[in-house]
């Protein structure tokens, strides 16, 4: 099968020394659910953001659905942007505007500018919308500000604005570190569902380590800007968990505690 | 043990801070002293002025003079309608130069370099030192005092607007173009809905000084009430001048009084 996402040696130097990435390989296949782990700083929110260059890679090639992402040009990359959607760990919503309105924002990247500027949605893309919030049971929140919902119920409208774009892909980066148990799990479960229902392959950085286990179908390791375990979700043994966050044992038990 | 250690060092730190307003108390009054000797002050002329001031006000200028009150209808709306018309041009080039200046949001680096030096160029020069060079270039009347209003007030939203701009959320606007919506759209749904509150606000801000500065725009000779006051003052009509003066003080509560309203009904 033909893989979506391709990274070769991927670097990213910040500054003279400091390292995000240390030359990253990783291939993604249609449908595949990836948890990356990894403890604070290793590099996975810079992995993430490379892939739709929020962030400038310094080396290395990305190949997204056949398209090489870092030579892209601006109408390039704003194709490939509009077929990669984003989580965001705060949400990053319009907070001002309804629900609704945040949700179609998934939508611009296909729309021509200025029909995008004077919100011209079509009809179908208001009534899908209007759907995908029904799926994550925001059904009375449509009209809603966005600022007026719990952060359960914001972050169900980030993934929302991802699905809206039809992704091939979709990007998480802690989609539920700001959440309590129970909301991060029906966030993990509309991401996983929808994501399995219609083939949308998923890289999500997590964490905690037992909701990766729950969840990915391949778990892929980072430390210090390098791969250090990528396998399927029952190799990841504890010897290698001990191993990844070695030093920082206390971070993994603190944020799996919250 | 931490209490211990706490408090002489923070009483020390008391004492230095006071010892510091001390000084700096004391070297404003030497200052102002030194300043009202450098002017020639003359404390008795000052003095002995007051009963030639208080006769002034009672006799010529006090009370207003209400005849011909229907004559001052015309200065007093046109006062109104330029602060109108300023505002409403100024609040739009305004968004439009912060929007290319704000650090957030410039198209590029450059930009933002050359029109901050521009916009503080402009804005650094008095409003009425504009209306006078306005009223060299374009005669005495309404044009000049309507450009003038307009090239100050863009030059104060810009930079207010500006600075607005730049406390906003970046969040929603990286989360737009990781969707791929272009600069426009990224403008249009992340920026301008945060970006409302503090348009509103600072624009009726401008509407009030407008309003006082198309006040006076008349005693440079570019219109509306302003060339009342001078007109009756150089015919010594005092009592009409003093009937002016309290038409413009009340249009400008009046304003104030519904721009506080507006403001409360918006944010
Ligand atoms: N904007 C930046 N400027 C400079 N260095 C940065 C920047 N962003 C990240 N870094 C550095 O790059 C490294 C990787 O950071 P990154 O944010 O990708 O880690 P992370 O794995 O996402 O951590 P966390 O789990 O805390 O979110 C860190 O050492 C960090 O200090
Ligand atoms: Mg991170």
């Amino acid at each position: 099968m033909e893989p979506i996402l391709t990274i070769q040696g991927l670097k990213k130097q910040y500054s003279a020394g400091t390292w995000g990435l240390n030359g990253i390989d990783l291939t993604v296949q249609p449908g595949e659910f990836i948890a990356v782990i990894g403890p604070s700083g290793a590099g996975k929110s810079t992995l993430l953001r490379c892939m739709n260059r929020l962030i400038e890679p310094t080396e290395g090639r990305i190949t997204f659905l056949g398209e090489d992402v870092v030579c892209a040009n601006k109408r390039e990359l704003r194709s490939i942007r509009a077929r990669m959607g984003m989580i965001f760990q705060h949400y990053n919503l319009v907070y001002r505007s309804s629900v609704l309105e945040n949700v179609l924002h998934g939508r611009l990247g296909y729309m021509g500018s200025l029909a995008g500027m004077l919100g011209r949605y079509p009809e179908a893309d208001k009534e899908e919308a209007i759907a995908l919030l029904e799926k994550v049971g925001l059904e009375n929140e449509v009209y809603k500000r966005a600022d007026e919902l719990s952060g359960g119920q914001k972050q169900r409208v980030g993934v929302c604005r991802a699905l809206a774009q039809k992704p091939s892909l979709i990007l998480a980066d802690e989609p539920i570190a700001s959440l309590d148990p129970k909301s991060s799990k029906t966030v993990m479960d509309a991401i996983h569902t929808n994501c399995r229902e219609q083939g949308i392959a998923c890289l999500v950085n997590l964490h905690q380590v037992d909701y990766a286990k729950a969840y990915a179908t391949r778990i892929v390791g980072i430390k210090a800007g390098r791969v250090v375990f990528d396998g399927p979700s029952d190799q990841l043994t504890s010897d290698i968990t001990q191993y990844l966050y070695e030093g920082k044992e206390d971070e993994m038990f603190h944020k799996a505690a919250i | 043990m931490m209490k211990l250690t706490k408090i002489p060092g923070g009483s020390q730190a008391r004492r230095k801070r006071r010892g510091r307003q001390w000084a700096a108390g004391t070297a404003l009054l030497l200052l102002t002293v030194l300043s009202l000797v450098y002017i020639r002050f003359d404390a008795a002329e000052f003095l002995l002025g007051i009963p030639t001031f208080l006769r002034f006000l009672f006799s010529d200028f006090l009370p207003p003079d209400p005849t011909n009150l229907q004559s001052y209808l015309k200065p007093v709306a046109d006062t109104f309608i330029y602060a109108v018309i300023a505002t409403f041009c100024s609040s739009l080039l305004g968004v439009c130069l912060a929007l290319l200046m704000a650090r957030t949001t410039t198209p590029h680096p450059l930009v933002r370099t050359v029109l901050r030096g521009l916009i503080s160029f402009l804005r650094n020069i008095p409003f009425l030192a504009w209306a006078s060079l306005l009223v060299v270039i374009f005669g005495v009347g309404t044009t000049a005092g309507l450009i003038a209003l307009i090239v100050f007030g863009c030059g104060f939203l810009a930079r207010l607007y500006a600075e607005s701009i730049e406390e906003l959320d970046q969040d929603s606007m990286e989360a737009l173009e990781s969707c791929g919506a272009t600069y426009g759209q990224r403008i249009k749904h992340a920026i301008i809905p945060q970006f409302l509150p503090a348009f509103y606000s600072w624009t009726l801000f401008m509407f009030e000084i407008n309003i006082r500065a198309s006040a006076v725009l008349g005693l440079v000779g570019a219109g509306g009430i302003g060339a009342l006051i001078k007109q009756t003052m150089d015919l010594f009509q005092y009592g009409k001048t003093s009937m002016v003066i309290a038409i413009m003080v009340a249009m400008i509560l009046m304003v104030e009084l519904m721009t506080n309203r507006i403001r409360r009904r918006l944010i």
